[in-house]
C-alpha cells in the first residue's frame, strides 16, 4: 500500500502553501534587497515606489489553521483519549494535525501495523474503559483490512469511531495511487455492520456529523460508526467562516415501558424457579451490581453467557440453572435467546413457562448479516437497554415481594448454595484430569497462572472459550474488567489486538492484564505485539499453542467418520505444524520478551514467574505454552 | 467463520458404568498399547477427548479406568448425542482393542489436594 504522495501541483493546498511559503520568502527577501539599493540612489524626498506585494500565492495561503486542525478541535471536544492507526496518505492531513496541532494528546496516536488490529485494539479498549477510540484508515484498502474487525465490534455491540480518507475531487487526484485509494461511497462495504455513516462535504458539515456520529454510537445498542472525509478538506487552509462545534447531547439509555416492566416483575416474583440469562447485560460496573441485586432479591440462578462480565462467579447463584426446571426465564441482552432456550429447534422449557426479554438489540436492526439469531417468541418483549431497565425492574419486584415469597427465595438460595459447593468440587476434580500431560492441558495452565496472579489486580483480556473456559472456572471473576468476552463475530484475528487495547485501558489503573492467545488467531496479525512493545503496554500473553485450528480439526474428523471413509487425514489443512512456529522468537522479533516453548508442565511455573517480572516493569511478555486442543 | 460444532468420540457414560469396569477388565482381550496410542493420536480421538483421555470441552473423559471394551465398542458403533458413528470399516474391532489398551495404560491423575489446587 502506498503510504504517501503529498505533491499536489496546481492546487493551493497545505503542501502547496509550504512550498509557496518558502519560495515566497525568498522572493520577498530579494525584493527588499532591490528596493534598498534603489532607495540609496534616489534624492531625498522622492516618492518611494511601493514595495511589491508578496506573491499572491503566499498572501492567500497564510493560514493559521487547516481543515485537519478544526477536525482535531471537534475530535477533542468528544473526549477521545486515543487514536489507533496504520498511517494512510488519505488521512495524512488529520494525522499531522493530531500529532502537531493537537499535541498528540487526547487523542494520542498509537501506531498499529494493520487496520484490522487498529479496530480490534479499539474493541478491547472500549470493553475495559467503556470509552470509544478513534481509528483512521484509507477509505479503500485500509477499510477493507479493517472490515472483519468492524464486524466483530458490531456483533459485540462495541463503539468504535472510524474516519476514512478519500480524494473526492477527481480533477486533482495526483497519480494512480490516489485514484486507487479513492472511493465514491467508502462506507458501503461496512454499512451493513455499522450503525451510521456520513461523508461530510464541508468542515461545518464534518463538525455536525462528527458529533451526531458519536451520539448515535454511544446510544445502546452501541455499535461502530464511520465518517468518510476528503483529503483536501483535511489538508487545505480553512476557508469557512464562523465554524462552530455543536454541543454533544448525551443520550439517556432507553429504559423499558413501566407497564411491561411491572408485568415482568409480577411474573418473576411469583415464579417457583425463575432463571436469569445474561448476555451483554452489564454495560458498566453498575450493571453487575444491579444484576446481583435482582438475582439476590429473587433467589434466581443466573446463566451468565459471558459475552461480558455480568455476574460474579463467587455468588452462589452463578452456579446456573436448568432451563427445563424454570417457569419464568428472563433474558437480558441475550444475542440469541431462541437457541439459549431451545435445542434442535424445540423448547427446552416446560409448557406454561413464561419468557421475558429485555434487549436494546430490538431497537436496531439490519438485514444482510444474520447475527441477530432466530426469532424469539417472548411472552414479554421489552425493547430497551437492560442495564437502564434493571433499577425499575428491581423496584417493581421489591414492591411485590411478600413474606411467603421471601421464604421461597431463601429456599432457592439454599439449594443453589449446595449446587455451588458440588460444582466447586467437580471443577477441582476435572482440573486435574491429564494434569501431568504433555502437551499441557488448559486446566493446568490456568491453575498455574492463577497460583501466581490471584493476589494481583488481574484482568483477563481475552476469550478463554477455546481454553475450555478454564480461566473463568478457576479464577473467580467478580469485577467488570475480570473478563471482557470474545470477538462476538467469531472472526479470527481479534485476540491479540483486543488484548493489547484492553491492556492499554488497564495500564492507568496498574492492573495485570492476561491474554490467553490462540495460535491460529495470532498468525492473522501478530504485529499488535510490536504495538504493545513500542507503546510499552504491559501485557502477559500465554499462548494456547495447540498447533491447529482445533475446531476445524474436530470438524474434519467428524465429517470423515460421517462419510465412512478414511479417518486418518483430518490433520490435513487444519494443523499448524511441520514446521512448528516458535512464538517466543516471534515475540522477540517484535520487541516483546518471549519464553518457551513450554512442553513440560513442571517448567511452566518458573516461566510464568519470569514473564510476570517483565510485565510488572511495564512491558509485554509472551509465554509459548504447547497445549492440548481444548 | 468458525462454527462451533462439538463432535465427540464418546465411548459411553463412563462415570455411570465405571463401578463395574474393574470387574469386566480382567476378561477383556489385551490390545497393543503403542499401536493404540498411535491410532488414538492419528484418527481424531485426541481432538475431542484429549491426549490423555481426559475429555475436552465437555466431551466425556475416557481414561484412566475406561469402561469395558465391549461397551466402548458398542457405543462407538451406535453413539448418542453429537458423536458420529465409527463403523468397523473405518475403525475395526482390533483397532478399538488397541485404543482401549492405551486408555487403560494411562496412569491415575493426582488428587487436587496434592497439587496447587489444594488451596483453591
Amino acid at each position: 500500500m502506498s503510504k504517501s504522495n503529498p505533491s499536489k501541483p496546481n492546487k493551493t493546498d497545505r503542501r502547496g502553501f509550504l512550498r509557496g511559503a518558502a519560495g515566497g520568502a525568498a522572493l520577498a527577501a530579494q525584493a527588499a534587497s532591490t528596493a534598498q539599493t534603489a532607495q540609496a540612489q534616489q534624492p531625498a524626498g522622492a516618492n518611494q515606489v511601493p514595495a511589491s506585494p508578496a506573491p499572491a500565492r503566499v498572501e492567500v495561503n497564510t493560514p493559521t489553521k487547516f481543515g485537519g486542525d478544526f477536525m482535531v478541535d471537534v475530535i477533542k471536544s468528544l473526549g477521545f483519549e486515543y487514536t489507533f492507526n496504520n498511517p494512510a496518505s488519505s488521512v495524512r492531513g488529520l494525522h499531522e494535525a493530531i500529532i502537531n496541532y493537537g499535541g498528540n494528546k487526547d487523542p494520542e496516536w498509537l501506531t498499529c501495523l494493520h487496520e484490522e488490529q487498529s479496530v480490534a485494539m479499539a474493541h478491547g479498549y472500549a470493553k475495559i474503559s467503556g470509552k470509544p477510540v478513534l481509528v483512521t484508515a484509507h477509505g479503500t484498502v485500509g477499510l477493507q483490512h479493517a472490515s472483519m474487525a468492524i464486524y466483530n465490534a458490531w456483533c459485540d455491540r462495541v463503539p468504535v469511531y472510524i474516519i476514512i480518507g478519500t480524494w473526492d475531487d477527481a480533477t486533482v487526484r495526483d497519480g494512480y495511487v490516489e485514484w486507487a485509494h479513492s472511493v465514491q461511497d467508502g462506507a458501503a462495504i461496512v454499512r451493513e455492520f455499522t450503525k451510521w455513516d456520513d461523508h461530510p462535504v464541508s468542515l461545518q458539515h464534518f463538525a455536525e456529523s462528527a458529533v451526531r456520529a458519536y451520539k448515535i454510537m454511544m446510544t445502546p445498542p452501541m455499535e461502530p460508526v464511520l465518517l468518510a472525509v476528503d483529503a483536501y478538506l483535511q489538508e487545505d487552509p480553512i476557508k469557512e467562516n464562523n465554524l462552530r462545534i455543536p454541543k454533544l447531547s448525551t443520550t439517556s439509555p432507553p429504559a423499558g415501558d413501566p407497564n411491561a416492566v411491572n408485568e415482568a416483575a409480577r411474573l418473576l416474583v411469583n415464579a417457583e424457579y425463575p432463571l436469569i440469562m445474561a448476555g451483554r447485560s452489564a454495560r458498566t460496573p453498575k450493571g453487575i451490581e444491579l444484576l446481583v441485586e435482582l438475582a439476590n432479591l429473587l433467589g434466581a440462578r443466573v446463566n451468565d453467557q459471558r459475552n461480558r462480565m455480568n455476574f460474579p462467579s463467587t455468588n452462589v447463584l452463578s452456579v446456573g440453572g436448568n432451563v427445563a426446571d424454570s417457569d419464568v426465564i428472563l433474558g437480558l441482552e441475550v444475542q440469541d435467546f431462541f437457541n439459549s432456550t431451545h435445542r434442535n429447534g424445540r423448547p427446552q422449557f416446560k409448557a406454561g413457562t413464561k419468557t421475558i426479554t429485555i434487549s436494546a438489540l430490538e431497537l436496531s436492526h439490519k438485514a444482510n448479516y444474520q447475527d441477530f439469531g432466530r426469532y424469539a417468541e417472548s411472552d414479554i418483549a421489552i425493547p430497551a437497554d437492560a442495564e437502564a431497565t434493571l433499577p425499575w425492574l428491581i423496584e417493581a419486584c421489591k414492591k411485590l415481594m411478600t413474606g411467603d415469597r421471601r421464604r421461597l427465595v431463601d429456599e432457592r438460595r439454599a439449594k443453589a448454595e449446595e449446587a455451588y459447593k458440588r460444582a466447586h468440587e467437580v471443577t477441582r476434580q476435572q482440573a486435574v484430569l491429564g494434569w501431568n500431560s504433555s502437551p499441557l492441558t488448559p486446566a493446568r495452565v490456568s491453575a498455574e497462572l492463577w497460583a501466581q496472579i490471584k493476589n494481583e489486580d488481574w484482568s483477563l483480556v481475552s476469550n478463554d472459550m477455546f481454553f475450555s473456559a478454564w480461566c473463568r472456572r478457576l479464577w473467580n471473576p467478580e469485577k467488570h474488567y475480570h473478563y471482557i468476552g470474545g470477538s462476538a463475530g467469531e472472526g479470527i484475528g481479534y485476540g491479540i489486538g483486543a488484548a493489547v487495547g484492553a491492556a492499554l485501558a488497564n495500564k492507568k489503573y496498574g492492573r495485570l492484564s492476561v491474554n490467553i492467545q490462540n495460535d491460529g488467531d495470532l498468525n492473522y496479525a501478530p504485529g499488535a505485539l510490536w504495538t504493545a512493545a513500542h507503546h510499552q503496554i504491559p501485557l502477559l500473553t500465554v499462548m494456547h499453542n495447540n498447533r491447529a485450528y482445533h475446531q476445524e480439526t474436530m470438524d474434519i474428523y467428524t465429517m470423515a467418520a460421517r462419510a465412512n471413509r478414511g479417518i486418518d487425514r483430518g490433520h490435513i489443512g487444519t494443523t499448524i505444524r511441520d514446521p512448528n512456529i516458535d512464538y517466543a522468537n516471534m515475540a522477540k522479533t517484535y520487541g516483546v520478551y518471549g519464553i518457551g516453548p513450554i512442553e513440560n508442565p513442571n517448567d511452566l511455573a518458573p516461566a510464568i514467574k519470569k514473564a510476570l517480572e517483565v510485565v510488572k516493569k511495564g512491558e509485554p511478555a509472551l509465554i509459548d505454552t504447547v497445549t492440548q486442543g481444548r | 467463520m468458525k462454527q462451533i460444532l462439538i463432535p465427540a468420540l464418546l465411548f459411553a457414560a463412563s462415570i455411570v458404568v465405571a463401578p463395574s469396569a474393574a470387574l469386566a477388565q480382567s476378561a477383556e482381550p489385551a490390545g497393543n498399547v503403542e499401536k493404540g496410542k498411535q491410532l488414538y493420536m492419528n484418527i481424531g480421538c485426541q481432538a475431542c477427548h484429549g491426549r490423555s483421555g481426559q475429555g475436552v470441552g465437555g466431551n466425556r473423559k475416557l481414561a484412566p479406568k475406561p469402561i469395558p471394551l465391549t461397551a466402548a465398542t458398542n457405543y462407538v458403533r451406535n453413539p448418542r448425542g453429537q458423536m458420529i458413528a465409527y463403523s468397523a470399516k473405518i475403525l475395526s474391532d482390533a483397532d478399538m482393542a488397541d485404543i482401549w489398551a492405551y486408555m487403560r495404560s494411562i496412569p491415575e491423575n493426582p488428587s487436587p489436594d496434592s497439587t496447587i489446587l489444594k488451596t483453591w
